[in-house]
């Protein structure tokens, strides 16, 4: 205590005494709940605080919690799956497969086209063969047809 | 006047105190809430004006004391009281926030409680009246006179405490005091007279 403590002015000292006794018995008042919170508290000094429990509310929340990021996480899934080609046939991906399906059916004629082709030049070698062979033959090739008119 | 003596004036020594609390000292432990759990408690009750939630102040109060020392997070050596008025502080804001929002929590104001058994009618009386006119008092001036009174800590702490200047402090007291007079009818009428107006108070 200094001297700021006891240089109240005197028009206010009664006030003052008015007031500390009001304090005191206020104090007085709360001696045995201290008394009671020494003892609730004293084994702090010794032990961690008891982790919280968590009780059938709390449970509640932890799921809850649990559940809406995961809610949110299964949407952005099945949206992706959803975006990719051949799982929707109206989307752009449905049109892409569509296009190609046809670009490869073209092509697989093209082929066909080409391989006929071939097989006619091939005939028609093989004919032309067959032809030179039978002029070296003209000797014996009475009942052959001559297809070289006029040698 | 009565004022409440600080631990330092007697023959208990806060720092040994403090310091075997800190080690474990179960038997210190409880000295030291002795010492100071009434003064946290008649600063709850005053704002808060019911018993079972100035306990629970006071237990939430000491609680974080005691983990603090345990924790070794009580570094502000010779300055305990104003770090345990602090806390004590801080969760008397938030209970009495708490209150606003479910003003249902409370026992009503405890004044069967007041002083134990000691206190008569006419004394419960005149605390009730002292009460309602502290009340009417502004946040700021209500503070010092609870600091001064029911924490019983000295205008020095008070200033330390809520990092104002002892004049500043001293000003808000004695201005604080002449209203609760002028608002009980106690007052020398004469010096009643030369004050300022309630609305232009602090």
């Amino acid at each position: 205590m200094n001297s700021h403590d006891t240089d109240i002015p005197a028009d206010i000292q009664s006030m003052a005494a008015r007031l500390a006794e009001a304090g005191a018995a206020a104090r007085a008042g709360g001696e045995n709940a201290a008394y009671r919170v020494a003892l609730r508290t004293a084994r702090l000094l010794h032990e961690e605080a008891p982790a919280p429990r968590i009780g059938a509310s709390g449970l509640a929340r932890f799921w809850m919690w649990l559940a809406a990021p995961a809610t949110v996480l299964a949407a952005v899934a099945i949206a992706f799956v959803m975006a990719q080609p051949g799982h929707h046939p109206s989307s752009d991906g449905g049109s892409v497969a569509a296009a190609r399906l046809e670009t490869d059916i073209d092509t697989w004629l093209a082929l066909d086209e080409v391989l006929r082709e071939e097989t006619f030049e091939n005939r028609l070698a093989v004919l032309s063969l067959d032809t030179a062979g039978v002029a070296t033959r003209s000797d014996d090739a009475d009942s052959l047809p001559r297809l070289e008119s006029g040698s | 006047m009565g004022v409440e003596p600080t631990p330092a004036d007697g023959a208990l020594d806060l720092a040994e105190l403090v310091r075997s609390a800190r080690a474990g000292d179960e038997d210190a432990w409880r000295d030291l809430v002795g010492l100071y759990g009434p003064r946290v408690f008649a600063l709850a009750r005053s704002r808060l004006r019911d018993h079972d939630a100035a306990e629970e102040v006071m237990q939430s109060v000491f609680a974080t004391v005691a983990i603090k020392l345990r924790e070794g997070r009580y570094d502000e050596h010779g300055k305990f009281e104003p770090w345990l008025f602090r806390i004590a502080m801080n969760r008397v804001r938030d209970a009495v926030r708490r209150a606003r929002r479910d003003p249902t929590t409370g026992s009503g104001d405890g004044l069967d409680q007041l002083g134990g058994q000691a206190a008569g009618p006419d004394t419960k009386a005149s605390f009730a009246q002292l009460r309602d006119a502290m009340e009417r008092l502004s946040k700021p001036d209500r503070e010092v006179v609870e600091l001064r009174y029911h924490a019983g800590l000295s205008f020095r702490q008070i200033a330390d405490l809520l990092g104002e200047p002892i004049g500043t402090l001293l000003a808000r007291h004695h201005r604080a005091l002449r209203k609760l007079q002028r608002m009980l009818g106690t007052g020398d009428e004469s010096i009643a007279n030369e004050l300022p107006s309630p609305a232009g108070g602090a």
